[in-house]
């Protein structure tokens, strides 16, 4: 493999990676949103509503 | 005369005769890295045993790292033996549920935006990914030495493993020895990417996070990280199934096997068969100082990574986010929050931003982990 070569798919890893884990920071927002109402709203001290 | 010729016969059969100017080298090599684990400091609880582990094996003749098959005798060496766990990636995933298990991940569960802080934070492993290619490794050693920008042992030892396991001990060794450098590799590189006024912003206080909150996070990061990137499943379960067991509150006694004997024991077994592999031949070549400069451009590499989203998030928020966290993207946990915490508090001696660090500190692992899944889909054994 040349460097050339390398460069697109250093680049590709480091999008995939990117792409997970915003995907996770949306799934982990969602799943907040979902246990809030099926909790009616109840959590241990709100605090400063600080969600992302 | 019947005893001299044995006690010369005796010596001739010794290890002393049997040793090489290379066995010779690693033993003093091995006797450094002691002197750096116990007298210094440098991750004690991996570099010891690694050290003694090159120690042990490079001793002429004691075999304890031969196979079966070239074993006179046809039994392996006891390191053999215990290498399998390492070889077929039993260790590094049983290590990290201990960690799962040892971790709170209350500090990413209430600001998830730290997930962007811990993927920018894997920049070095691109960039050293790029640079190890230009120095004429194949893409599997570059996948490998690429990942000691990770910051994170059992990665690298997974990802190695699979890749290139005849990289298997300089990696070790780089990976853990930079991680113990992190105060020092670190502090510049925030100062020079940050300034004053961005060290000085305290950061509102996060918001609690119930305990079904705590419990979903495993199930979801699970769900989502395999089900995109099967790669990563060894890994990834077994953190979140450490965490699980933490965080469920149900299964006290398996959290604390998890995060105390079970880790302990294979953090022996990993350290020694990892340092075992150090042969001379192997390791004593120019590309494991080649590996050494590389570990240090990946770390730095991901301090710049994380440092750079930082300060886009700090803008982005309106100054509401220190960018001193996105350092703490790099894997090391909690070496690297700390060293937000005391950068922090060099600035503004009432900043507290442990905590807020963590975020991102935890993020990394994912990040990390993610991340050696990708280099093993695209270049691992089909």
């Amino acid at each position: 493999m040349t460097v050339l070569q390398s460069i697109p798919i250093a680049i590709f890893c480091n999008l995939v990676v990117y792409i997970v884990l915003f995907s996770l920071w949306g799934m982990i927002i969602i799943s907040n949103k979902v246990i809030t109402a099926l909790t009616g709203g109840k959590r241990a001290g709100s605090g400063s509503g600080q969600a992302s | 005369m019947f005893y001299v010729e044995a006690f010369i016969k005796l010596l001739l059969e010794s290890g002393f005769a049997a040793m090489t100017w290379q066995q010779l080298v690693m033993i003093l090599v091995s006797f450094i890295l002691l002197y750096l684990a116990i007298v210094k400091g440098f991750e004690p609880l991996l570099l010891l045993p690694i050290a003694f582990g090159m120690f042990l094996a490079n001793l002429p003749l004691s075999n304890l790292m031969i196979s079966a098959q070239d074993s006179p005798t046809h039994v392996g060496g006891l390191l053999y033996y215990l290498y399998q766990g390492v070889k077929l990636g039993i260790y590094p995933s049983l290590i990290f549920m201990g960690i799962g298990a040892m971790t709170d991940f209350e500090p990413l569960i209430s600001r998830p935006s730290s997930l962007v802080m811990g993927a920018g934070a894997q920049l070095g492993i691109s960039i050293a990914f790029i640079i190890a290619i230009a120095l004429g490794f194949n893409p599997q050693e570059a996948g490998s030495i690429g990942i000691i920008g990770g910051a994170d042992g059992p990665t690298a030892i997974y990802l190695t493993t699979n890749l290139a396991p005849h990289l298997l001990a300089p990696i070790a060794i780089a990976a853990y020895s930079y991680m113990a450098l992190i105060p020092l590799i670190q502090p510049p590189i925030m100062r020079l990417l940050t300034t004053k006024k961005e060290r000085e912003i305290k950061m509102e206080a996060l918001r609690k996070v119930s305990k079904t909150e705590k419990i979903c996070f495993p199930v979801i990061v699970s769900l989502l990280c395999i089900l995109l990137l099967p790669s990563v499943a060894p890994l990834i379960g077994m953190l979140m199934l450490g965490n699980l067991f933490r965080e469920s509150g149900v299964v006290e006694r398996l959290s604390d096997t998890a995060q105390n004997a079970l880790i302990n024991v294979v953090t022996i077994f990993l350290g020694t068969t990892v340092g075992a592999t150090a042969q001379g031949a192997l390791f004593l070549q120019w590309r494991t100082l080649g590996i050494i400069f590389l570990g240090l451009m990946a770390f730095s590499f991901s301090t710049v990574g994380g440092l750079i989203i930082g300060k886009v998030m700090c803008w982005l928020s309106g100054g509401k986010i220190n960018p001193l966290i996105g350092s703490a993207g790099v894997s090391a946990v909690p070496m690297a929050a700390r060293v937000s915490q005391v950068e922090g508090q060099k600035a503004n001696r009432s900043n507290f931003l442990l905590m807020h660090a963590m975020g991102p500190n935890v993020a990394g692992v994912i990040g990390s982990a993610v991340a050696a899944g990708i280099l093993l889909s695209l270049f691992g054994p089909k």
